[in-house]
């Protein structure tokens, strides 16, 4: 494979994963998103819940006349639910889900900073104990003493697996 | 030299008729090829009847008949090892009868024209073996236009011709012609995908065209119409080198022009063959768009050939059918008789190809009096487009996306008026100013839906065009009435409604309409009819399929639905619950009840359809005098009437169509069944009462019926009470998905944005209703 230069790369495949992400805060964990994935990042604004989801869709807000859902991270990832404070907000992103690119919001603690990842500071996933779904982990990109865990945003919303992991938690 | 005879003439017509109808059959077309055994054994007794003074070579003709008939039977009996060897050898065989009928038919063709064979036995022999595409064309062409043909072809069939000329066609020549698959170009290809949206169009028109035109065949204007349709069809798929569109489009302007120029009505068998072509031209164009998308080399038709044989044949005044050939307008005049005599314009022919064949008569003999002028005028003189309103095209999407703005700007807009009337009571100009921009978007709105609006019309024609074929096949005699095609409706409402459309409508021929006979019998006017009809009611659209046929049979119904279990012995139901059970899964699409109860092919599927558009569908039935079936649906996909109500802090907004009343029952109305299923007595009904709130899992204000509300709302067959807090007032939404992340919730149908900027939910009764009955959360 190519080793790409990192500031023009920002494919989604595993092998091209330098360039540069948003990241954001669930606790004390920090995450990376792709930043070409993210459409804008919005304050939190009433949801209207939505019956009959998984607990994780947290419901569908309205999007300037678009009606996009909204996905509580927290819940996906089994974390804790906390209480809602001045820096929650969600993020939209445009994710590719069968073909189609879909927006959906997801609602994080705190958005952080856009950093520039270099490819040779990604290393990939650990393994960690089945309890631990890594598929939707591009790598972990270590960022000074600390480290991001970067998300393929688009498994996380869409991979069936994650998605009844979540659910059993 | 032996007087050639009338019988040979009769039999070289057959033989003619046979091999147009072998070349490109299928073996496992059994009718048709039951047909052509019919035909064949007709040649035969004709031969036997015939004298062998009057005939020469009459034994082997016989032999050759008896063979072909043999193989041909072989081939229904799949007794043929090469059904396609079988055929083809059948098809040379009868082909060599012609050859040999025509030499005895025209023994003077050797002194008068310049080739020693009949060029109809030519060109059996050849053109079979001929695989250029260009002689579909040269030969087509040549029917009727003088100034191009291949003098081999008139010196051949012309001067014998004139003696003979209702009997004694060309031979439509078998001729095979081979199209390669063909690729596209891709520098070509916007063009290309234009080309498609453009042909289809043009296809659509000219099928419709032709549908009127079997109620007026004279109508000029239409034939004129259909002709520009294929013209520009051709023209453009000249441009594109797309050959077999171009061959086909070429071969039916052919013939229509012919009809243009009056020397042959479209009817009958004419237009089925024009209607076969129209149905391939789709199906190649449709073609051609997968391939614009995936790349791949046109598919090579295989039925094409064939059907540019039946084209060319139906030009020259054979029936491709074996049906009689349509004569034209004007009325034989004059005997035939001499060549001199056919040069003469006023004398018309009731063959079509003979008139055609004047103008050969007059070129060979270099003679360019006036027919040939008259048969000169082909693809040339084209006329421009009909005359039509000038419109843009736009891609749905951009719709979509421009209705959205549109709703976004009116709810804004009523953000900030609010806002605005607040702040600055008192002002009469702000407030004056704030109602206009109000009215304004208003209309914007209204205009931006409109622009999704289609005529219905488009499905009508579809099904004229079912109707048409549907009859033909089972031999019934179905007129169809379309009224209010104009009605507009939503594009995506019309696209799904045409499939249940077509459903229905094949059940009301099918099944519905009697035989001829019966309906006679019945003291019924032999002709059945189907009405289609569609209007505006009240704010939905209401599409109705009327047929005067048998109707459904209740009792048998009803003995169906008890013995498979749907309904219980001595159940009492209404005539409209009994009808109702032609949509019930388990009834409808059984095999057996479709012969008795003479409807219901999978009706239930129609039922869901309608019911996917939010709408509903009843019957009306009267045994032995016919069957309505009402479709209403909503008027657009996109707007709905709702009334908001509100359970805790949460509001939903209910579709008014689906809500009968209103009310707070008192405690004597309410009952509960093992101390769980709550119910309401309402007016002698008794309704189960679901607790929508325990449904979503959410917090209501108030617990108690008595001190809540209920709305009672109905789908098709059920009703319920949702318990609601409050009701909060009614308005037009406009539906949106919960997107694809969401998927498909049961019980709730979309979301609409309210004026405030906040999304509620659009309950979906249907679902609730069916949530409400299979769980215990009443």
């Amino acid at each position: 494979m190519n080793v790409p230069s990192p500031s023009t790369t920002l494919d989604t495949t595993a092998t091209r994963r330098g360039g540069k992400y948003l990241t954001f805060a669930l606790g004390r964990e920090e995450y990376g998103l792709e930043i070409l994935k993210v459409r804008e990042i919005i304050g939190y604004m009433d949801i209207t819940a939505v019956p009959r989801t998984p607990p994780y869709v947290k419901g569908v807000v309205n999007l300037r006349g678009q009606v996009i859902n909204v996905i509580d991270l927290r819940a996906r990832f089994g974390l804790e639910p906390v209480e809602r404070t001045e820096q929650t907000c969600i993020i939209v992103v445009e994710i590719t889900a069968a073909g189609r690119k879909l927006s959906t919001g997801i609602v994080v603690d705190r958005v952080s900073e856009v950093l520039n990842v270099a490819e040779e500071s990604i290393e990939d996933a650990p393994a960690f104990d089945l309890s631990v779904n890594t598929n939707f982990i591009l790598g972990m990109g270590k960022i000074g003493q600390s480290v991001k865990i970067l998300l393929d945003i688009d498994k996380v919303l869409t991979d069936a697996e994650v998605r009844t992991l979540a659910q059993a938690a | 030299m032996p007087k050639p005879s009338p019988i040979t003439a009769a039999a070289s017509e057959l033989t003619g008729q046979v091999v147009s109808r072998l070349v490109g059959l299928g073996a496992d077309d059994l009718p048709e090829l039951a047909s052509v055994h019919d035909l064949m054994a007709q040649l035969a007794s004709q031969l036997q009847d015939a004298s062998a003074q009057e005939v020469p070579a009459l034994g082997q003709l016989i032999a050759m008949s008896a063979q072909g008939s043999r193989i041909v039977e072989e081939v229904i009996l799949r007794e043929a090892t090469d059904a396609t060897a079988a055929l083809r050898q059948a098809t040379q065989t009868i082909a060599d009868m012609q050859a040999i009928l025509n030499d005895v038919h025209n023994p003077d063709t050797t002194m008068t024209g310049g080739m020693p064979a009949s060029g109809t036995d030519g060109d059996t022999g050849n053109a079979k073996v001929d695989p250029q595409p260009s002689a579909i064309d040269a030969n087509v062409q040549n029917v009727h236009s003088s100034s191009d043909f291949a003098p081999v072809q008139t010196d051949a069939t012309t001067p014998s011709l004139p003696l003979y000329p209702p009997v004694t066609p060309p031979v439509p020549t078998p001729l095979k012609t081979q199209f390669t698959a063909e690729t596209l170009n891709s520098d070509d290809l916007p063009l290309i995908s234009e080309f498609v949206g453009e042909a289809n169009g043009h296809i659509d028109a000219a099928e419709a065209g032709l549908l009127a035109l079997e109620e007026n065949p004279h109508d000029i204007e239409t034939v004129n119409a259909i002709f520009r349709s294929f013209h520009t069809i051709k023209g453009v798929a000249g441009l594109l080198n797309m050959r077999q569109i171009g061959a086909l489009a070429h071969a039916a302007e052919n013939l229509l022009d012919l009809a243009r120029k009056e020397e042959l009505t479209l009817a009958g068998a004419v237009v089925d063959v024009v209607l076969q072509s129209i149905d391939l031209m789709k199906a190649m164009i449709a073609d051609v768009d997968a391939a614009t998308r995936s790349g791949q080399p046109l598919t090579v038709q295989a039925g094409l050939p064939g059907l540019i044989e039946d084209l060319r044949a139906a030009a020259e005044g054979q029936p491709p059918e074996g049906l009689d050939a349509i004569p034209t307008t004007q009325s034989p005049q004059g005997t035939p008789g001499s060549v001199d005599q056919d040069v003469n314009p006023p004398r018309v022919d009731l063959e079509v190809n003979t008139s055609a064949l004047d103008a050969k008569v007059n070129s060979a003999a270099g003679n360019s009096a006036a027919p040939s002028s008259k048969a000169n005028t082909s693809a040339a003189n084209t006329a421009p487009a009909p005359g039509s309103e000038a419109t843009v095209k736009v891609t749905t999407q951009r719709l979509d996306k421009l209705i959205n703005m549109v709703g976004e700007l009116v709810i804004a807009q009523s953000m900030v008026v609010q806002d605005v009337v607040t702040i600055a009571t008192g002002n009469p100009r702000i407030a004056r100013n704030a109602s206009h921009l109000g009215k304004i978007s208003r209309e914007l709105q209204e205009l931006a839906m409109s622009m999704r609006m289609v005529p219905i019309q488009g499905v009508f024609q579809k099904m004229a065009r079912l109707v048409r074929d549907l009859a033909r096949k089972a031999t019934k005699d179905v007129e169809l009435i379309t009224v209010g095609g104009e009605t507009e409706l939503d594009r995506n409402v019309v696209e799904a409604i045409s499939d249940p459309l077509v459903h229905m409508v094949r059940n009301s021929v099918d099944h519905g309409i009697e035989a001829g006979e019966a309906r006679v019998a019945a003291g019924k006017p032999r002709v059945g009819k189907v009405e289609l009809r569609a209007c505006h009611e009240g704010g939905n659209i209401v599409i109705q399929i009327k047929d005067d046929g048998q109707g459904l049979r209740k009792q048998r119904i009803l003995n169906k639905a008890i013995a498979a279990g749907v309904v219980k012995p001595g159940q009492e139901l209404s005539e409209a619950e009994i009808l109702r059970l032609v949509f019930h899964p388990g009834l409808s699409t059984a095999e057996k009840i479709t012969d008795i109860s003479g409807r219901g092919v999978g009706m239930d599927v129609v039922r869901k359809n309608v019911e996917a558009l939010r709408g509903q569908i009843d019957i009306t039935s009267a045994e032995g005098q016919g069957s309505t079936f009402t479709i209403r649906l909503p008027l657009t996909l996109a707007v709905i009437d709702g009334q908001i109500v509100r359970i805790g802090t949460h509001r939903y907004i209910v579709p008014i169509t689906s809500i009968e009343e209103s009310l707070r029952p008192k405690a004597n109305q309410l009952s509960t069944v093992q101390g769980r299923g709550e119910q309401c007595l309402l007016r002698d009904r008794l309704l189960p009462l679901v607790r929508l709130h325990k449904l979503f899992k959410v917090t209501p204000q108030e617990q108690d019926p008595t001190k809540a509300l209920v709305v009672v709302v109905q789908d098709a067959q059920r009703r319920c009470c949702l318990l609601v807090d409050e009701l909060l007032g009614q308005q037009q939404v406009v539906i949106k998905s919960l997107g694809e992340g969401i998927g498909a919730i049961k019980g709730v149908s979309g979301g609409a944005i309210l004026g405030d900027g906040s999304i509620s939910l659009i309950l979906d009764v249907p679902g609730l209703v069916q949530l409400a009955m299979n769980t215990d959360a009443v």
